[in-house]
């Protein structure tokens, strides 16, 4: 092991220490601009450069391997010297903006001439001016700022596989940017933000909003799907103005979802007030009126022999799921109550992995029926690091998948609605039986599924179920998973849907949501209770949800905003966001984490563990005194030890509707899915509305044209939409985008996510 | 997705191109055999070349902007070279191109708009005796002014003329 002394400071380290690591080991600071622990060393901006005994000139730290015997000073004159004149260099074309500059108070350049700088300029020279591009509504680039240290090239080349963004031209006028697009928008950019360490790339949603010295960061988790990334929410004046991603964990990088998908927080549209219904008006009212007003009429519901059911999104807390299902079964004795608001009948299971870095580390991967990009974004970038190095191979069973496909060594791209006949193809051949029959009519060839199952065997797989399997989906995949050793990670809609079951909000009797909506139809439930989710949005059979909620007698909805669901309520209650209610939640890997209260709830806005205690207090009967959500806290960890069996789903599922012309699949754009993504602006601003795309051969064969205005019917209803060509959907089949609160496109959807559509071109 | 048009010169390209498939190492050579062809990368080759080596357009671009050889505009009939050497220097050269780029109403490097000349910089070429020294074609002009640069290059347009 070599031993070198660092500033009067010996250390022995492991061969291969670059001379950074080894001072960061025993504690000395070295100036880095270039240099990231989580990219790869690329030695670019000289800011690092220390002088080692004997040698005739300074080395760079972050790229250079230390040599046994060697003494390295990091402080000396010539190192301070040459420390000088980088910055001076860089400040050559830096505006001098930090008054106006967004990053001004965290900008590295900022610090380092404070610290190592010296306040002279000795060249007098007009600076490069570019002009500043507003890259869409997440980001700004300002190519004046840019020190050139090209973190942001190398995380879209390194994590992402190779973006739009790169470098052009050479020396000192080298630029850096987009190539193609105006409107820069790929999923994971919050992280090239981030990782500039100068304002060169800014967030437009933060910009000119506030100082960064202002904001009170509070440690939470995100709300948006059950990686459950942590974040750090910087709140001032009440108002959540910018989410950084300090801590790393679970992953060092987040995607956009986590990153800007918090403007609904603070959107001028939130309802603070509960509102009670007066014939075709709402009225504002007090908390405590409209808990005694929604207590009274349920009570009144269950004495005149009705039921009452509860749906609640599964974006909640821990907390909230068991007070609300305490109250739903102890208090009003019902035994109708669900989280799966985004349809599917598949209960959450043990995963055989317990982390990114146990993901990150198989040989090969087999993700089934999930676009994981899209959904568990963060999760598809460590499937994709093992790719991407050539360690592991990835074999996909996905319908249109957006990301993994440049990383797969096979993409298996059925048809919509066929991804689990290929799967039991691929179980079929591994088990050497007859398959070719199985993949008839599935658009995937016989070859690469044998080439799938022959690398499935040659590795040890992990492998990975996606949100859109069925249970019978599910059985399929433990099948090939037992045939290979494995169990599977089954991934769930939401980001607490493991902790939602494990509070044991479902009900009993094994129900879905599609016989509690069609209990409300028959009648036999009479009351209902929303929990921040617009059922219209994201429940896939918008038909049924109308009828549902028009034959209630009572609907109480607890939201933010006046969704479409809140129209139908008898009375709203305000409900709080994830930024100012602290509880527990349930990662994908059943790890409990700790989201914290940013800031008070806004005017009357309460969550849903206060709204089921009061409740239960105006019924007569409280569920216990729990003054903050701290009290709660026990309880969940208590339930949270404990072993839950999930009923058995098996044969619930309807076949997928696919008559008509073409299948197609309804899946979220990217920046749509997650919670109340249709009210955060930049979001909205990105996917205006929704849109059809096909593949661009098969939408040739049609006759359409990219951009093309057309009409989809499925049942005689038309929707006029968009159509754009996409390489990723699969020949004859369609991608329909969905999780639009203003555009009733689950009307379309019978249950499942897939369904035969019309298509043909509008008239003008 | 990117489709090239029929044409003689596009089905050259693409006959060279799909032979390196997926092969990012081949980028220089794609790059080069393309300009071959057409004298200059026009955008929807450079796109072609990314969507055929499987790499982001972003990157084509980024080594066509990094080497001088590679071009994105076409080339005029005649290349104007005016020597920046230390010698032309001295004697002013670089009057010369700002005399000739002012004239031509181009940039350095750019071509005018008849497509008829490209001004472009070289570093010597070796004739310092003669300085300032500029190349046209194949012809060298010595001992230039600007006016007298700009008499020799009004001359090819009278060449044509008559």
């Amino acid at each position: 092991m070599p031993k070198v002394v660092i500033d009067g400071i010996e250390i022995e380290v492991p061969p291969g220490t670059t001379i950074l690591n080894a001072a960061q080991r025993v504690g000395v600071e070295i100036p880095v601009f270039c240099y990231h622990p989580y990219l790869k060393p690329a030695g670019i901006c000289r800011m690092c450069l220390v002088e080692v005994e004997g040698m005739p000139r300074l080395l760079p730290a972050c790229i250079t391997e230390v040599q046994d015997g060697w003494e390295i000073y990091t402080n000396s004159d010539r190192v301070k010297d040459a420390r000088e004149w980088l910055l001076e260099f860089v400040l050559v074309n830096h505006p001098l903006e930090c008054p106006i500059c967004d990053e001004a108070g965290e900008c590295e350049l900022q610090n380092f001439v404070f610290k190592f700088g010296e306040p002279r300029k000795r060249l007098y020279d007009e600076p490069f001016k570019y002009p500043t591009r507003y890259l869409g509504p997440l980001i700004v680039h300002q190519m004046n700022r840019c020190v050139l240290c090209r973190r942001c090239v190398r995380f879209s080349d390194e994590a992402m596989g190779g973006t739009d963004w790169g470098v052009y031209e050479r020396g000192y006028r080298t630029i850096v940017g987009p190539y193609e697009r105006d409107v820069f928008a790929q999923k994971y950019t919050f992280n090239m933000e981030a990782l500039c360490p100068v304002g060169a790339i800014t967030s437009n949603i933060y910009r000119y909003k506030t100082r960064i010295w202002k904001l009170d960061f509070t440690n939470s988790v995100c709300a948006h799907c059950e990686v459950g990334c942590w974040l750090d929410l910087g709140e001032r004046d009440g108002q959540l103005l910018k989410v950084l991603h300090r801590r790393g964990y679970p992953s060092p990088w987040i995607c956009d979802k986590g990153g800007y998908g918090f403007e609904y927080v603070n959107h001028s549209e939130r309802i603070t007030v509960p509102l009670r219904r007066e014939g075709n008006r709402l009225r504002g009212v007090t908390t405590d009126e409209a808990l005694e007003f929604v207590a009274g009429r349920l009570k009144g519901l269950v004495e005149s022999g009705g039921k009452v059911a509860a749906l609640v999104s599964p974006h909640l807390t821990c907390e909230d799921y068991l007070l609300m299902g305490s109250f739903m079964k102890e208090v009003v004795g019902s035994d109708y109550l669900d989280y799966r608001l985004y349809g599917g009948n598949t209960y959450p299971e043990r995963p055989a992995v317990d982390s990114l870095e146990g993901v990150e580390k198989a040989e090969a991967y087999l993700v089934v029926g999930e676009d994981l990009s899209v959904h568990h974004p963060v999760l598809a970038l460590s499937v994709a690091k093992g790719c991407k190095e050539g360690r592991a191979s990835l074999y996909l069973i996905v319908t249109g998948d957006s990301f993994l496909f440049k990383f797969a060594a096979e993409h298996a791209n059925p048809l919509p609605g066929k991804e689990e006949k290929v799967l039991e193809a691929l179980a079929s051949v591994l088990g050497g039986k007859d398959y070719a029959s199985l993949l008839e009519g599935t658009e995937v060839s016989e070859d690469t599924l044998k080439a799938m199952a022959q690398g499935l065997q040659e590795k040890k797989p992990l492998i990975i179920g996606g949100s859109r399997l069925t249970p019978e989906g599910r059985v399929l995949l433990k099948g090939v998973g037992e045939r290979l050793g494995i169990t599977p990670l089954f991934l769930d809609w939401g980001s607490n849907s493991k902790g939602a079951f494990q509070m044991g909000f479902w009900s009993p009797g094994g129900e879905s949501v599609e016989d509690i909506l069609n209990k409300c139809v028959s009648g036999e439930i009479k009351g209902l209770f929303v929990s921040s989710m617009d059922l219209f949005r994201d429940y896939p059979n918008g038909t049924l949800v109308k009828e549902a909620l028009s034959n209630l007698d009572f609907l109480v909805v607890h939201d933010m905003f006046f969704t479409e669901t809140v129209a139908y309520s008898d009375c709203y209650l305000p409900a709080t966001s994830f930024a100012e209610d602290g509880g527990t939640v349930v990662n994908m890997f059943w790890e409990a984490k700790k989201r914290n209260r940013a800031f008070k709830p806004k005017d009357e806005s309460m969550p849903l563990w206060q709204v089921a205690l009061g409740l239960s207090r105006k019924w007569g009967r409280p569920l216990g005194d729990f003054g903050t959500v701290e009290d709660v806290t026990p309880l969940v960890r208590e339930r949270l030890s404990q072993v839950v069996e999930a009923p058995s789903t098996l044969g619930g599922v309807k076949a997928a509707h696919l008559k008509g012309d073409i299948p197609a699949l309804f899946e979220y754009p990217f920046y749509r899915a997650g919670m109340r993504t249709d009210f955060c602006n930049a979001f909205v601003q990105l996917v205006p509305e929704p849109y059809v795309t096909l593949n661009p051969e098969y939408g040739d064969e049609l006759g359409f044209k990219n951009g093309d205005i057309v009409i989809m019917e499925v049942d005689g209803n038309q929707f006029r939409m968009k159509l754009f060509f996409r390489d990723e959907v699969p020949r004859g089949g369609a991608i329909v985008s969905r999780g639009f609160s203003d555009f009733p496109i689950t009307r379309a959807l019978k249950g499942l996510w897939y369904r035969g559509i019309e298509l043909r071109a509008a008239k003008e | 997705m990117v489709k090239l048009p029929d044409t003689p010169e596009h089905n050259r390209v693409k006959e060279f191109v799909s032979q390196f498939r997926g092969d990012k190492g081949s980028l220089i050579k794609a790059l080069h055999f393309s300009q071959g062809v057409f004298g200059y990368l026009p955008p929807e080759i450079i796109e072609y070349i990314a969507q055929e080596l499987e790499i982001p357009a972003s990157h084509v671009y980024g080594v066509v902007s990094f080497y001088n050889f590679f071009r994105t505009e076409p080339m005029g009939e005649y290349e104007i070279r005016v020597c920046l050497g230390t010698a032309c220097h001295v004697k002013g050269s670089k009057e010369v191109l700002e005399t000739l780029c002012r004239k031509l109403g181009i940039k350095i490097g750019g071509t005018t708009k008849d497509g008829k000349f490209t001004v472009s910089t070289v570093r010597c070429v070796g004739a310092c005796p003669l300085a300032p020294v500029m190349v046209i074609g194949k012809e060298v002009y010595g001992r230039l002014s600007p006016q007298k640069a700009w008499n020799i290059v009004r001359g090819y347009y009278e060449e044509e003329r008559t």
